[in-house]
């Protein structure tokens, strides 16, 4: 499954990969975090032992490998101490799921609403919705990342879309 | 393909992620069903706002600065380690192979323990007549006092059974820088050299494959060049008598008492 360790790159360019994706690596660690100074931390760590494992490890995608040290590193280190629940809560997803269709929503919602939208998905939602519409990730680099099947990484895509209709329609109801 | 069925498919479809063999399926439905097609064109525009309008953030300068600071301590604490795992430890490993092989390899016997050629070289150049005998007797009393105060070492009989050969005289000699005490016999035209010495403070052979050395009993065996050469040593007192003929190695140990 975990192609991303498969063939080995040049040896000598983890600077230069890692800076070529670390604005990527940082928007992924605030959005776990959603603190800017966890994920400071988070992306610092991640860089080290990314850095340490690089010589052993066998890559093909860099990218893809290093959000998923930063997401090993988040479970291991900072979920622990977030707010949110580890698990998504299934039920409430499904209540949102269930609400009656919203129409005509625009494309003038502000991002910070759409970001607040994100931020309040539990993190399994919120990552996988991130890595396929920032990241623009494929399903299946979205399952290796996040360790799980493609048919979970689209469920919960599917989740995370109901949620955030439902959420930026409060939002924009609050706000607007 | 029904609306139920487009539904489920809806988002792999939209995500470029639909099973090639239902695109067309897909695309037929949505062809005659002015609903789905409304759905789809707005869950398009939902995907499109996400897309556009997720901010992504930027990372500071600041920890930029401060990873590759890090990492370039790291690679100096690394390096080292990276060196001596990569390189220094493989290197030294193969240098030890390297000179295990060539220690493994080294010609043993004329190195480590020349004496057995030097024998041989001896018994050779005494055939050829370059050092000629000193005394010639059948009479090993007689040759024994030949000997006497001539040595560092008492000179007592070869191990040889001197009733089933000829002594036919000796010499002295020099093996191993020392003055050692020859003697030469003769058993049915082959000629038997034996040469008494103090080995007292030279380490003993080895019996082993790579050497050529054999053991029999308490004596060691080489044949090289033709020749064997039987090494008696004498553990009380140091002395040793190698014995060197081209007779029949068997014939040859049956003489030696």
């Amino acid at each position: 499954m975990f192609t991303i360790f498969k063939n080995e790159e040049p040896k000598e360019s983890f600077e230069e990969h890692l800076l070529e994706h670390f604005d990527s690596l940082y928007n992924f660690a605030y959005r776990l975090t959603r603190k800017r100074e966890e994920a400071e931390d988070l992306v610092q760590e991640a860089s080290l032992r990314g850095f340490k494992s690089y010589h052993k490890a066998r890559i093909i995608n860099f990218k893809a490998w290093m959000f998923t040290i930063v997401r090993n590193l988040y479970i291991s280190n900072y979920r622990k101490n977030s707010r949110e629940p580890a698990k998504v809560n299934y039920e409430e997803v499904e209540n949102f799921i269930s609400l009656p269709e919203f129409t005509g929503f625009e494309e003038e919602l502000f991002s910070e609403t759409l970001q607040q939208s994100l931020d309040q998905l539990p993190e399994e939602l919120r990552t996988t919705l991130m890595l396929f519409y920032v990241e623009e990730l494929p399903y299946k680099e979205i399952a290796e990342i996040t360790k799980c099947p493609i048919g979970t990484v689209m469920s919960r895509l599917f989740m995370a879309r109901q949620c955030m209709k439902k959420k930026m329609i409060q939002l924009a109801k609050k706000e607007y | 393909m029904d609306c139920q069925k487009f539904q489920e498919y809806l988002y792999a479809f939209l995500d470029g992620e639909l099973e090639e063999n239902l695109w067309a399926e897909m695309e037929k439905h949505l062809s005659s069903c002015p609903m789905c097609f409304l759905e789809l064109e707005k869950e398009r525009k939902f995907g499109h706002v996400l897309k556009t309008h997720l901010i992504k953030e930027k990372a500071p300068f600041t920890l930029r600065e401060t990873v590759v600071e890090q990492l370039d301590r790291s690679k100096r604490k690394f390096s080292w380690k990276y060196v001596f795992v990569r390189q220094i430890a493989p290197s030294f490993a193969l240098l030890v192979i390297v000179v295990t092989t060539l220690f493994n390899l080294r010609p043993h016997g004329d190195n480590t323990f020349p004496i057995f050629s030097e024998a041989v070289e001896n018994h050779l150049e005494y055939l050829r007549g370059i050092y000629p005998l000193e005394f010639q007797t059948s009479d090993i009393k007689e040759a024994l006092s030949w000997f006497r105060g001539k040595t560092d070492f008492a000179v007592t009989p070869p191990h040889i059974n001197l009733n089933k050969v000829h002594l036919v005289g000796g010499r002295l000699v020099h093996l191993k820088d020392k003055k050692s005490a020859y003697f030469l016999f003769e058993k049915d035209g082959y000629k038997i050299s034996a040469f008494y010495t103090d080995l007292h403070d030279v380490s003993l052979p080895k019996a082993s494959v790579k050497s050529g050395v054999k053991s029999l009993g308490m004596r060691l065996v080489k044949t090289e060049k033709g020749y064997h050469t039987i090494y008696c040593f004498h553990p009380e007192d140091g002395t040793a008598c190698i014995l060197v003929s081209d007779m029949p190695l068997e014939e040859l140990e049956k003489l030696i008492v």
